[in-house]
């Protein structure tokens, strides 16, 4: 038995090597190790862009930060990133209080999460 | 207007299961929720009970019955909660001491912040045992006025129709 998230993956259609996922639920400590491990597989699989589209996200504890946290590393030793879009003020106000948001890239809507990852790959 | 001059108390026993915990947290945030507690301070509330039973779980023993119990007391504007698991050796309360007082995970830390975010969260923190010997976490937390305050976002322009 785990907490509900479903987590649909997508396409981006515009930019190469790059997924989206959609979370929808809670993201915890009953959930991160699969959620984790689903992500962490797409990356090494060679979609090193990763979009995590939190619109339906509705609660996320220490557990769910730390592989947030642990994704955008293994994403950028790949030459890839991670980055969220579409947070909500709750789940923001938790990172923002640690500090997180330092290191997890956050935007405000999918293009422009889609745009900083065009910029990056013509930088590099 | 909500009457606040009335105590609310709660306690709840369940397996040391983290998929218990969904609910007791969920309940809990309920409950302030209900007591007119702020969306802020409810969402809060959530995490705390969260990260205290996780712990209990994790780091705790299984002790007499592998329970944990959990227990809430509302009153005018304090919110009180205690989680206590069967640990009650003194070395576990040394520990779980460390963790939270010693530890000062970095932004880029990926584990052990949980103590540490329950610790900024409340306005007190206490670990002792109780009067049966298990360990137990104390918190208290109080309505503050900022609960509200805006939060400091990326430039919103929801773009719901992008094209991907």
């Amino acid at each position: 038995m785990s907490n509900q998230l479903d987590l649909q993956m997508s396409d981006s259609n515009s930019v190469p090597q790059t997924k989206i996922f959609a979370f929808n639920g809670d993201l915890d400590s009953t959930n991160a190790t699969t959620t984790l491990n689903t992500i962490k597989t797409t990356i090494e699989s060679g979609f090193v862009n990763i979009v995590a589209d939190f619109k339906h996200l509705r609660y996320l504890n220490s557990m769910g930060l730390g592989i947030l946290i642990h994704l955008s590393k293994i994403a950028k030793e790949k030459g890839g990133c991670f980055r969220v879009v579409r947070i909500n003020d709750n789940i923001l106000d938790i990172i923002q209080l640690i500090g997180a948001h330092t290191i997890i890239d956050i935007h405000p809507n999918l293009e422009d999460a889609l745009n900083a990852i065009c910029e990056q790959s013509a930088k590099d | 207007m909500k009457d606040t001059s009335k105590e609310n108390n709660y306690n709840l026993q369940f397996p040391s299961d983290l998929d218990y915990i969904p609910a007791m947290r969920q309940f809990i945030a309920e409950v302030a929720r209900s007591e007119g507690y702020s969306t802020k301070f409810c969402f809060r509330t959530e995490i705390i009970v969260d990260e205290l039973c996780t712990n209990a779980i994790l780091h705790g023993s299984k002790g007499r019955n592998g329970c944990v119990i959990l227990e809430a007391y509302f009153n005018n504007d304090i919110m009180k909660l205690c989680v206590k698991d069967g640990g009650g050796k003194k070395v576990n309360i040394e520990n779980l001491k460390r963790a939270v007082y010693n530890s000062k995970p970095t932004a880029d830390d990926t584990r052990g912040r949980g103590m540490d975010i329950v610790q900024m969260l409340a306005d007190e923190l206490k670990i002792d045992l109780d009067e049966n010997g298990n360990t137990q976490v104390n918190i208290v937390k109080k309505r503050n006025m900022d609960d509200d305050e805006p939060i400091l976002k990326p430039a919103e322009n929801q773009n719901e129709g992008t094209e991907i």
